[in-house]
């Protein structure tokens, strides 16, 4: 009866973008359920998000205050726990990450070998790859996490992945709160988890502006460091 | 190094130690502490590098500190570094129940429904 994967969808004033998400996701995945966390969005994205939501597949969930990309994932992770998902998988409410690579990635995760699956845009030729100082700045946390874990990882920062169950527990207790893309590999190292990059098209986003400008673009690489590098030599309880 | 350089250098070394355990420990969250960790390594730059600070003491036109002034900003440090620790706390603390009325507001959703449909 139960459907056991669960697409996560964490979305922050995406009310534009956020149907077609929906609709291809349903397209390309018709038996996965789908779970949009609305990050305390400003615009209609609760109301469109519940407009699509009559299939009851689609649940909403609409967090009061706004807590990041982190904190809403979080959020989702603990939602799919409670409700013994198998697997989960984030994809990003503007449509950059296409629907049709769901099924490639949660493949890899019910094979059992991995706990973690990570869309990359940069092992195919095609597709949008971003601007080059951000480029350079992945390729920066890219060695860096490679340094620190011994896993080479090429799109660091992507946000279209795969959970396993394992995973999700896992990041049910603990997930990075404000950019946890990079951190939480080190994490899935931690705990000894196995992460999986697998080759993905992405597309520029349609609707709405990137969350990081070039200024901030400085704070965020000192933020993160700071974080995954100390994620590393933190203790984790297995 | 004259006496004043090294207390300088050894207390900054020692604020960054401290910041570096108490993320480790997630006493102190990470976007309290990138500005200590900013503060702490120019503070370092300034105890071991004299120079520096003699030309931006320059710059500004201060050419000395009372010894009043260190106590009361070191006074304030502290106070600054205790309330970034509390404002870690508050904002886990605070993360946590967001997420928790979240998922309620949607088990209360779901309840509302099914009792309207089983009526």
């Amino acid at each position: 009866m139960k459907n056991k994967t669960l697409v996560i969808i964490p979305a922050h004033n995406e009310e534009k973008a956020l149907p077609g998400v929906i609709r291809s996701i349903e397209t390309f995945a018709p038996e996965c359920d789908i779970l949009v966390v609305n990050d305390a969005s400003e615009d209609n994205t609760s109301q469109v998000a519940r407009k699509e939501s009559s299939s009851s597949k689609i649940t909403v969930i609409d967090i009061p205050f706004n807590l990041g990309i982190g904190g809403a994932m979080q959020t989702g992770f603990k939602y799919a726990r409670d409700n013994g998902y198998e697997v989960a998988l984030q994809i990003d409410g503007d449509g950059q990450h296409p629907a049709k690579f769901i099924k490639d990635l949660e493949k890899k995760i019910a094979s059992g070998k991995v706990d973690m699956v990570v869309g990359s845009r940069f092992m195919k030729e095609l597709g949008f790859k971003g601007l080059f100082l951000r480029r350079m700045g992945i390729r920066y946390f890219s060695v860096l996490i490679r340094l620190l874990t011994g896993n080479r990882i090429l799109d660091v920062t992507s946000g279209f992945r795969a959970f396993s169950k394992k995973a999700i527990t896992v990041f049910s207790e603990y997930y990075p709160q404000d950019y946890p893309e990079v951190e939480s590999l080190v994490v899935m190292k931690k705990k000894g988890l196995k992460v999986l990059e697998v080759p993905v098209t992405m597309k520029r986003r349609r609707h709405g502006v990137s969350t990081i400008n070039f200024v901030d673009g400085i704070y965020y690489i000192i933020r993160v460091s700071l974080g995954t590098i100390v994620s590393s030599i933190r203790n984790y309880k297995n | 190094m004259v006496k004043i350089q090294i207390f300088i250098s050894g207390v900054s070394l020692f604020l960054f130690v401290i910041t570096i355990g108490l993320i480790k420990k997630r006493v102190l969250k990470e976007e309290y502490s990138v500005i200590w960790i900013i503060a702490e390594t120019v503070l370092f730059i300034f105890g071991a590098f004299p120079r520096i600070l003699t030309f931006v003491a320059g710059l500004f036109g201060i050419y000395y500190l009372t010894a009043i002034f260190i106590i009361a900003f070191l006074f304030l440090l502290v106070i600054a570094f205790y309330y970034s620790i509390i404002l870690s706390r508050l904002s886990e603390t605070n993360r946590a129940l967001v997420q928790e009325i979240g998922l309620l507001k949607l088990q209360c959703e779901k309840s509302a429904k099914s009792e309207k449909t089983g009526e």
